[in-house]
């Protein structure tokens, strides 16, 4: 399934801005059942572009403008095929998966609160399959959808004692809770195949034979989704699609984001 | 050094193997004043391990108690002279500890040679990013510090140099040295050395009777470094400091003195077309070639002399985006860049030092944090340095938050010298640092101590600054 895959996000200031230093992770993710084959990154006004993959491999832009503004744009426009992937969730639980990055404590989700939640939760568990699901059904149960009520910065832990959130909250829960049962499982950024109005978050989960599965724990909807991902991480922190800097005396908001998916070949 | 017992005072490379007990002979054989320790480790104290101090170590017995009284008065006098740094809230004056440190011309010449050829390394492998584009260690590394500058890519300086300063810290085990990290951003501390070696010679001049000591020199190395880049015989050159609350202020003022630079801050340095100007007092606004930059953010100070500096109306040292060379992931690879590039290390070496964004690395020192030193990477916030040995559970938890930020290295039993602090001696754990004016070494040399009983030397942790002699 090929689409052509659009990302503006427009950012308004209060006073002139001298400089202005952004990261953005943007453009479809180029690996595992996605192929990117076009791409373009770039700002209004433009400035100094540099390319990088970072250590998830994620395509990064970060580009630094110099020119005097009050009203930055930044675009990309791509074109991705996306494969459905052969799933398999029928491996036994519990798994040893000795050592890994997605194990660890994150700066947005620390497992260690959710220990005993988790035992709790997939006791008589036997497959993996069934620890999934069942953790999604308890983070829908525990998290009410309410935009407004968390920020960028807000924890797991936080957001499921608040029991509100959006879809990086619903994220972060089932990281949380999955990570504390020992199977390692990241953050995915990016944007839905059908009329997104902004980019949106999910889980992947790590299978026995090295593979990893999505789930949407905000929409319970179970793999292949299905969709775009432009990032993959630890947590939100490592995928956020633009993030910078600016040197101005004023206050600067981001005005709108605007995302669009288009199917242009099966 | 020659005339002296070998079997008492055998060289430092004959210790290497065996220092533990050929330092128990040594102590049993030669008196000298009392000197406390704090340390707990076993460690290779160099003043009475190392034939070079033997002379000084007795002048020191026979002064004793003269030396502290002497102490305090230099102190007191190093702080009416403005000899501070600027902290948090106040001056503080920068303690002195007048005990010199010793070292002979041939350990200054090989740490020299070093420091010139990996100078030459950074300076290559900024190039080879800014110039030719191409990257030769991970991407990520360079393209995620804070001080890489997307506007310096397809620019060339004027000739070719970026690194114009490079402050090396190198410590000694057993007397080899071993180089910790690479300072090319905004490396200060060269007053400071000048400062301490005054200061001892005006008011302990007894100490260095029998010692033939090099006069410390290098900032005119600085000087004839930056009229060189300008292209100009006589260029004006600014340095341009963000002013008295500076943590070096006093040595932006010693520096601007010593050379006869325009002492410069951001409001008074103004662009015009075609050339950079700054306001002095007795002459009003005259044209500057060079500005020898002590501030880090230029975006944020004086973004107008960056756009100056792309178009070549005026060199800035070191130059912008020189931070991405001196990064402590970077620092990993320097060895590598070395072979890369054909240029030799030898002399100096390099901790074993590794980067936790690799799988293998990250899980070794998680399973066992006690045999490394973790520091961040520069500009990531946070935590600098931490010895795993002495905090782990804490630090161990950030580092697993964002490893990729973090390297870890050997931990290093350096060596020990005598500090004279309050009313006695200690054994204290002191560094070096060298200064590389591109491809000169000043013989000014600081070592900075680290307070009683810490290996932690840094300025700001509270330490000392002691001279260093270079003899023989």
């Amino acid at each position: 399934m090929d689409y052509r895959v659009v990302y503006r996000s427009v950012y308004e200031y209060e006073a002139d801005v001298i400089v202005n230093e952004n990261t953005t992770r943007i453009v479809p993710y180029d690996g595992d059942n996605q192929r990117l084959l076009e791409h373009k990154v770039d700002s209004i006004p433009q400035g100094y572009k540099t390319y990088f993959r970072d250590i998830f491999d994620n395509i990064v832009y970060r580009i630094k403008v110099t020119e005097v503004h009050r009203r930055l744009e930044i675009y990309s426009d791509s074109l991705v095929r996306v494969d459905a992937k052969a799933i398999r969730v029928d491996y036994d639980f519990p798994f040893d998966y000795g050592f890994n990055q997605f194990l660890l404590p994150t700066r947005l989700v620390d497992p260690e609160p959710f220990q005993k939640i988790a035992i709790e939760l997939t006791k008589g568990a036997k497959s993996l399959g069934e620890v999934i699901e069942s953790i999604v059904e308890f983070v829908r149960g525990r998290i009410k959808y309410s935009p407004g009520a968390t920020d960028v910065n807000t924890t797991a832990y936080d957001a499921f004692k608040l029991g509100k959130g959006v879809c990086q909250d619903y994220t972060h829960v089932t990281l949380a809770i999955l990570r504390a049962l020992k199977i390692p499982a990241r953050y995915v950024m990016g944007v839905v195949n059908d009329t997104p109005r902004a980019t949106h978050a999910w889980v992947e989960v790590m299978m026995p034979d090295g593979t990893y599965v999505d789930v949407d724990p905000t929409r319970n909807r179970f793999y292949n989704l299905g969709y775009v991902k432009f990032a993959i991480g630890r947590d939100f922190a490592d995928v956020s699609p633009v993030i910078g800097s600016f040197v101005s005396s004023g206050r600067g908001q981001l005005k709108n984001v605007l995302v669009e998916v288009r199917k242009v070949a099966d | 050094m020659s005339q002296l017992p070998s079997e008492a005072w055998p060289n430092a490379n004959s210790i290497q193997s065996s220092s533990q007990e050929i330092l128990k002979v040594i102590r049993i054989k030669y008196k000298h004043v009392k000197i406390r320790r704090m340390i707990k480790d076993r460690t290779y104290n160099e003043f009475l391990s190392d034939p070079i101090n033997r002379k000084l170590l007795e002048k020191v017995t026979s002064l004793e108690s003269k030396i502290h009284d002497l102490s305090r008065l230099v102190n007191l006098q190093a702080y009416m002279e403005g000899f501070t740094f600027y902290t948090s809230s106040r001056y503080r004056g920068t303690p002195i500890d007048v005990i010199p440190r010793v070292i002979s011309s041939d350990f200054y010449l090989e740490v020299s040679n070093y420091l010139i050829n990996r100078t030459l390394i950074l300076n290559r492998l900024i190039k080879e990013v800014y110039q030719e584009k191409s990257v030769p260690i991970p991407d990520w590394i360079v393209k995620t510090t804070p001080f890489f500058k997307p506007e310096m890519v397809g620019f060339s300086p004027p000739k070719g140099m970026y690194v114009y300063v490079n402050g090396a810290d190198i410590v000694r085990i057993n007397g080899e040295p071993y180089i910790l990290e690479d300072n090319v951003r905004v490396p200060s501390g060269i007053a400071y050395a000048y400062k301490a070696f005054e200061y001892v010679q005006r008011f302990l001049p007894d100490l260095s009777e029998g010692y033939a000591v090099k006069e410390p020199s290098g900032l005119e190395y600085l000087y004839e470094t930056l009229r060189y880049a300008s292209g100009s015989k006589d260029p004006v050159i600014a340095l341009l400091t963000d002013g008295p609350l500076n943590s070096a202020y006093f040595e932006h003022r010693f520096i601007s003195d010593r050379l006869g630079l325009v002492l410069a801050e951001p409001k008074d340095i103004g662009v015009k077309q075609g050339e950079v100007v700054v306001k002095t007092l007795d002459e009003g606004e005259v044209h500057v070639d060079v500005i020898y930059r002590r501030i880090e953010d230029l975006d944020v100070l004086t973004p107008e002399l960056m756009k100056a500096y792309l178009r070549g109306w005026v060199t800035i040292a070191n130059a912008p985006g020189v931070g991405i060379a001196d990064d402590k992931a970077t620092f990993v690879w320097i060895p590598y860049l070395a072979e890369r590039y054909g240029i030799s290390l030898e002399g100096v070496r390099q901790p074993i030092t590794i980067c936790l964004y690799e799988r293998d690395n990250l899980q070794k020192v998680i399973n066992n944090p006690a045999s490394y030193v973790i520091k961040k990477r520069e500009g990531y916030g946070g935590i600098g340095l931490s010895i795993l040995k002495d905090d782990s559970v804490s630090v161990l938890k950030e580092l697993m938050k964002e490893y990729e930020n973090f390297i870890a290295q050997e931990v290093l039993d350096f060596d020990t010298v005598v500090s004279a602090v309050g009313d006695s001696f200690y054994e204290t754990f002191a560094d070096f640092r060298f200064f590389t004016y591109y491809d000169r070494v000043a013989t000014a040399v600081l070592s900075r101590v680290g307070v009683v009983g810490s290996r932690v030397t840094n300025n700001s942790s509270g330490g000392m600054v002691k001279p260093v002699w270079i003899t023989g």
